[in-house]
């Protein structure tokens, strides 16, 4: 036996990790998994027949204009003032304007559907156990899908790093200033851009190639379907089963209310069951900055000790998704902002037509 | 049937999809942690390794993408954290050292003569470990306990392979001179030389 023998052997009795540890661990990095993923969403498509439904969509912007000012709110209405029904009631309108609301215009060979969205994104890092910092970045999302599922996805950031406080700014800098955000462009080869091919990949994909044939058009039954679904992409530990939040629960109606593809039938139903989401809420007359005026509809929720609300804004007469907006109402740990404070403003472009993944609109 | 991400593609989806990072968690956790306990005990171990995967998750988007295996990266960030607790970590040694306490794992030891010789040297092993120089102790530690190569520790360490060889190679003679007859082949009647009387 040599020394390094004698070495490996040395204290080498050391007991696994209890489950209790390894659930601490794991909860706590959770929470910073929750707290990054609340505001830095992006969408990772699974065809539905799978029953896992696409990551929450929300590629942010913003123009620059609007990113230290996009509080926001003038509210004239608040619903539930009249409580749940009215909600409903007033989701029930937009569900009869946009079945109404002509499908996608079908592609021709060749073509991609092309869409832009733009406004600015926070992301967290947390550099110890109790500390953190959080910067706002503004970028462009693209993207060109074809009907094959090739295409392309383009970010590109789109203005200077926006601090929202003084101890972010410096804490990053006492990390040494690392990069927080590099453009991509990645192209897709046919199936790529679309199914579960990507899942676990750097790049989300878009809500396309879904089997929307397989959605229930019952709204109480479409909710149960999207909420499961929502649930099983909550982190979890292995052995937990899945627990819907509304939160996620709510950004995958978002998802696919955002997508050109869904047909009108499915997007009617969509706004019906929203109306069954735990604590939803409409706001008429919302004016957001950069995004319009429209109808919102929120949910709230609870993340690391705060309240995050996320709101998703509507064209009343169309039923147009105008954008989306997440705003902490509360002072939270991992950024030095006081409440509110929107942590992401995302403004929604109509989705348009174009020859090939090289062409703009 | 598709493949498991590597480390690498999972940091790297983590990047814009968070929770991803949770399967870098699950292949790693208990090594980490069974490394941390080795070296400051179980309390710490818990609070370390917990730490370790904080900052990993903090730190992602600066993780070296050509990299399958996270295992390096993660362990010198764990490195890194141990240093606030060399300290700890030396008196550990110590009081090992003062008391000859058993810490070895039955398994290494299966030929009795070799146990014997190995529950003699501990307290010397533990003396040697506690003053060796501490980026001496890095290496070693990571080399043996870890089962890192050189470019491994480098790797996680920020440290020149050069460097690395230099600091293991000195931190063995350090140990065969600590611990005599180890290193040594068994003489012709089948036993060692050495380290019988213990400390």
């Amino acid at each position: 036996m040599d020394e390094l023998e004698f070495l490996r052997g040395f204290q080498g009795d050391v007991s696994e990790p209890d489950e209790a540890t390894i659930g601490r661990a794991r909860t706590a990095l959770m929470e910073r998994m929750d707290i990054e993923k609340s505001r830095f969403l992006r969408p990772g498509a699974r065809p539905l027949a799978q029953m896992t439904l696409p990551r929450r969509w929300a590629a942010p912007l913003t123009v620059a204009a609007v990113l230290t000012v996009a509080v926001a709110l003038v509210v004239t209405i608040l619903l539930p003032r009249g409580g749940r029904q009215a909600a409903a009631a007033e989701l029930r309108r937009f569900a009869a304007v946009a079945v109404e609301r002509p499908a996608a215009a079908r592609l021709g060979p060749g073509q991609y559907y092309y869409l832009r969205n733009e406004g600015w994104i926070q992301i967290t890092h947390a550099t110890t156990s109790d500390e953190a910092y959080s910067v706002r970045i503004p970028i462009v999302r693209e993207y060109w899908i074809g009907d094959d599922g090739s295409g392309r996805l383009v970010d590109t950031q789109a203005g200077e790093l926006l601090w929202p406080g003084p101890l972010d700014k410096s804490r990053w800098e006492a990390q040494g200033s690392p990069q927080l955000y590099g453009p991509s462009d990645q192209q897709y080869g046919p199936g790529e851009l679309v199914g579960p091919g990507l899942d676990g990949g750097a790049l989300g994909t878009l809500p396309v190639g879904y089997d929307f044939a397989s959605l229930p058009r019952d709204p109480e039954a479409l909710y149960e379907a999207i909420s499961s679904a929502a649930a099983e992409r909550e982190p979890r530990a292995p052995e937990e089963a899945p627990q819907p939040s509304s939160l996620g629960t709510f950004g995958l109606f978002i998802e696919l209310l955002y997508t050109p593809l869904t047909p009108p039938d499915i997007r009617s139903a969509l706004f019906e069951a929203m109306a069954y989401i735990p604590g939803v809420t409409v706001v008429l007359d919302k004016t957001i900055p950069g995004m319009g005026t429209g109808t919102a509809v929120f949910v709230e929720t609870v993340m690391g000790g705060a309240r995050i609300r996320l709101e998703f804004l509507v064209d009343p007469t169309t039923s147009q998704p105008l954008g989306q907006q997440e705003t902490l109402l509360d002072r939270a740990w991992w950024v030095d902002a006081d409440p509110p404070t929107v942590s992401h403003s995302i403004v929604y472009a109509s989705p348009d037509v174009v020859e090939s993944t090289a062409r703009r609109p | 049937m598709k493949a498991m991400p590597s480390d690498g593609e999972a940091i790297a989806a983590s990047r814009s999809d968070p929770q991803r990072f949770a399967l870098v968690f699950d292949r790693h956790f208990a090594t980490l942690h069974r490394f941390l306990h080795r070296r400051v005990g179980k309390d710490l171990a818990d609070d370390l390794t917990a730490e370790t995967f904080a900052r990993a998750f903090g730190a992602r988007d600066r993780y070296d993408l050509s990299h399958d295996d996270a295992r390096p990266w993660l362990l010198g960030i764990a490195a890194n954290l141990i240093r606030r607790h060399r300290r700890t970590e030396r008196r550990r040694l110590l009081a090992h050292a003062r008391m000859g306490v058993h810490l070895f794992s039955d398994s290494e030891f299966e030929v009795a003569e070799g146990r014997l010789d190995a529950e003699a040297a501990g307290p010397r092993l533990a003396e040697a470990l506690a003053t060796l120089h501490p980026g001496q102790r890095e290496v070693l530690l990571l080399f043996a306990w870890a089962d890192l190569t050189y470019e491994e520790i480098a790797r996680a360490l920020g440290l020149p392979i050069g460097t690395v060889q230099s600091r293991l190679s000195r931190a063995r003679s350090r140990l065969r001179e600590q611990l005599p007859g180890f290193g040594q082949e068994p003489d012709e009647s089948g036993t060692r030389q050495g380290t019988r009387s213990g400390k």
